[in-house]
């Protein structure tokens, strides 16, 4: 058990707070459409220019190669100065294609996106869920049919965020005919100018345009998009969802630590009577979680060897959290709170945060993972 | 290698081998029915003391092993998953004391099992300028010593003299005393403001509440992988998976955070106070939460005093009480600063009632 910084580290902390607090945008990001994408990719160009891209890739692909330690620092420090999160449009491209394309990538695949990703040129979306398959993935029924050296795509895919303002996007297709669950799914590139693409945006219950619905009519999508090995698209999803439990998340664990601080500082400042004392421990309590998530998600990141579903158990144990910071905030708030606008986005997050036990893998479904392949008990019998 | 929150290969071997000890000399049956009375808390006291565990942190100069707060705490958490008596604690923290007072002797006599200690918890604020007070002793009715865990410090006191007064504890497995206690009469004593004395007190006790969690978990999930109901184990049914897999995660939570808090005292960080009444909050909150947890998945033997699961809910309410309640850790989980100077300025409603005002 040891928890220190080497001096190297350190000042690659200091190196990375002098330039953030210089460079980051004075404005909040916008929450969805084209200035939302304006937005992302000036920032991540931003980064890129100043050797800041891809901190966790590797440098053969034009990545910083960088330890644990000092994306863990890089991350803490965007977070102390108010930089960007990382859950923005360009989240999936850096954070799930960028990667999978790394590991299951060919040659001229990794050679065509992955500087573009790096520099801020593109955004990606995913293209996993549908309308029938959502906690049940592996029963998606969107097809591509083999045709020459085309796939000819048919279907539709669902809560595809940033679909609308989206270049490419991973997209998790049946391409054998009548072939079960897991088996005969491909991962392909799909670009989303391809014709016979319609997106509808869906409005979310924060007012937010951020994700879409996807349909897809006879697209056809050539067979060099396919990343990894046809019909071998489960491997490379799963590869994917492997990588939603990188240092990324570690920044928005963070921005959910300082939310919590700011409740224990509100409630600080309120006259001491019967109701602030309740409120007073309710917001003790968070500050406790708060600092568990950390040590929780350092313990889950420098476990060696890494525990394969530890992942399950951070994303639950934030998710939750995230809901009752949140909820605690609108209670802090009172009737006030009925002015959306009255606390800067406090009002907005409270929205979006219903969407945590959501995406990503349900609560339910990350209790089952945690329940059947951490504890071992038994599965419940399906059909 | 700079970020490990697990305990090293050595470390772990250690904990295994008195893990295993624990488990076969002291199974937690021992603590209900007819076996309940011959259990004592001396006898735990002299085992541990057998194997150098009460020293396990203290240096070699001093009778101990040599290692540090580190293991101790991990020794801890096994006390803790056992349910050992409170007089460990009290003893090992005794002899923190006395060697903080450079009294050598008495860490000798400590470590060798020679004298055991119980918990005397004083039941208002402690003030070294009173007559006497009043506490509760814990575990202390045939021990030679008690040791004072106050707010205003850390004392050692003589029971020779104390007119003790039978309660009737809701823990059954430990005995509870009524006393008062002089300040005067204390041979030892550590002011809060010059030892560490009391965060160490704290660590160790969220270690036990820690083993606690982790014990009903492992019960819980057993059961739910033995018990069947309509024709499947109940852990299958979601409805008890989920709440296993919630036990699971209240257990990982509250270690990170132990560890995390054990590694800021050694160092220590700058948040040190902060990472601990993290810690000590949750270990209340999980340990109380997993015990009743586990009864629920016991169903009607869960219930029964037969079952090993309602010891653990006794004694996690006894701890919960034995350094100030949750509620007091609140206020004090409050007043910490997170120590971090470049921590934005927090964006605060403005007053949030004074405009009601």
């Amino acid at each position: 058990m040891h928890f220190e910084f080497s001096p190297d580290d350190l000042a690659f902390a200091e190196q990375a707070r002098q330039w953030l607090r210089a460079n980051k945008p004075e404005q909040p990001p916008p929450h969805s459409g084209m200035p939302a994408r304006q937005f992302a990719l000036a920032w991540q160009s931003e980064l890129h220019r100043a050797g800041w891209a891809g901190l966790s890739w590797p440098k053969d692909y034009g990545g910083r190669g960088l330890s644990l330690e000092r994306q863990i620092l890089w991350h803490e420090e965007s977070v102390k100065v108010g930089a960007p999160s990382p859950l923005n449009p360009t989240f999936v491209s850096l954070n799930h294609a960028g990667p999978t394309l790394i590991a299951c990538g060919s040659e001229e695949q990794k050679a065509f996106h992955l500087p573009r990703i790096l520099a801020g040129e593109v955004i990606w979306c995913q293209g996993f869920s549908e309308p029938d398959s959502g906690s049940d993935l592996a029963s998606l029924k969107s097809s591509g049919r083999v045709e020459g050296d085309h796939l000819v795509v048919n279907g539709q895919k669902i809560w595809s965020s940033y679909a609308d303002i989206a270049d490419y996007q991973e997209l998790l297709i049946r391409t054998e005919p009548d072939s079960q669950r897991h088996k005969g799914l491909s991962w392909v590139i799909c670009d989303m100018k391809a014709p016979g693409i319609t997106v509808r945006p869906i409005e979310n219950m924060a007012g937010a345009h951020h994700f879409a619905q996807v349909f897809y009519d006879n697209v056809r999508i050539p067979l060099t998009q396919v990343v990894g090995a046809l019909h071998d698209g489960w491997n490379v999803a799963m590869t994917t969802l492997s990588f939603e439990r990188t240092t990324a998340a570690m920044a928005l664990q963070l921005e959910l630590s300082v939310k919590a601080e700011r409740l224990a500082q509100w409630v600080l400042a309120l006259p001491f009577d019967e109701r602030s004392a309740a409120w007073r421990q309710q917001v003790a309590g968070l500050r406790a979680q708060a600092a568990a998530l950390r040590a929780l998600t350092y313990q889950s990141l420098f476990r060696s060897p890494a525990t394969a579903f530890d992942g399950s158990m951070v994303r639950l144990y934030f998710a939750e959290l995230s809901q009752r910071v949140h909820g605690m905030a609108l209670e802090l708030m009172g009737p006030l709170g009925a002015d959306a606008q009255a606390f800067g986005s406090w009002t907005h997050d409270y929205l979006e945060s219903f969407s945590e036990t959501i995406a990503g893998g349900t609560a339910e479904i990350q209790r089952n993972i945690i329940g059947e392949r951490i504890l071992g008990l038994p599965r419940e019998s399906v059909r | 290698m700079s970020i490990s929150l697990d305990p090293s290969s050595e470390q772990q071997q250690i904990l295994a081998s008195v893990g295993r000890l624990l488990a076969e000399q002291f199974p937690v049956a021992r603590l209900r029915g007819e076996q309940a009375a011959k259990a004592t808390p001396a006898q735990s006291v002299v085992a541990l003391a057998g194997i150098g565990a009460l020293g396990l942190g203290l240096s070699e100069e001093l009778g101990g092993a040599g290692f540090g707060l580190t293991e101790d705490m991990l020794l801890f958490v096994e006390l803790g998953r056992q349910l050992m008596t409170p007089a460990v604690l009290a003893t090992v923290l005794a002899a923190r004391l006395a060697a903080e007072c450079g009294r050598q002797d008495v860490v000798r006599s400590l470590l060798a099992g020679q004298q055991v200690v119980g918990l005397a918890q004083p039941l208002g604020p402690w003030s070294s300028s009173a007559q006497e007070q009043m506490v509760h002793l814990v575990d202390g009715a045939n021990a030679e010593l008690a040791l004072l865990w106050s707010d205003a410090g850390m004392g050692l006191v003589s029971t020779s003299h104390l007119r003790l007064q039978t309660l009737s504890p809701m823990d059954r497995s430990v005995s509870l005393h009524r006393a008062m206690i002089e300040p005067a009469a204390l041979q030892l004593w550590r002011p809060a403001d010059q030892t560490r004395l009391q965060a160490q007190a704290q660590l160790l006790l969220s270690a036990q509440l820690l083993g606690m969690a982790q014990a009903c978990c492992d019960m819980a999930v057993a059961y739910a992988k033995l018990r069947s109901q309509f024709g499947r184990p109940i852990g299958s049914f979601q409805a008890i998976k989920h709440r296993c897999a919630d036990m699971a995660v209240r257990v990982e939570v509250l270690r990170a955070q132990l560890h995390l808090a054990t590694l800021a005292q050694t160092r220590p960080m700058a948040d040190a106070d902060f990472q601990l009444a993290a810690c000590r909050w949750l270990a209340v909150d999980h340990a109380l939460a997993n015990a009743r947890s586990n009864i629920q998945i016991h169903g009607g033997i869960g219930f029964a005093a037969e079952c090993d699961a309602h010891l653990y809910v006794l004694r996690a309410h006894l701890y919960d009480q034995l350094s100030g309640s949750r509620r007091a850790e609140g206020e004090c989980l409050l007043a910490q600063r997170w120590a971090d100077e470049n921590q934005p300025v927090p964006i605060a409603p403005p007053s949030l009632t004074r405009s009601k005002e």
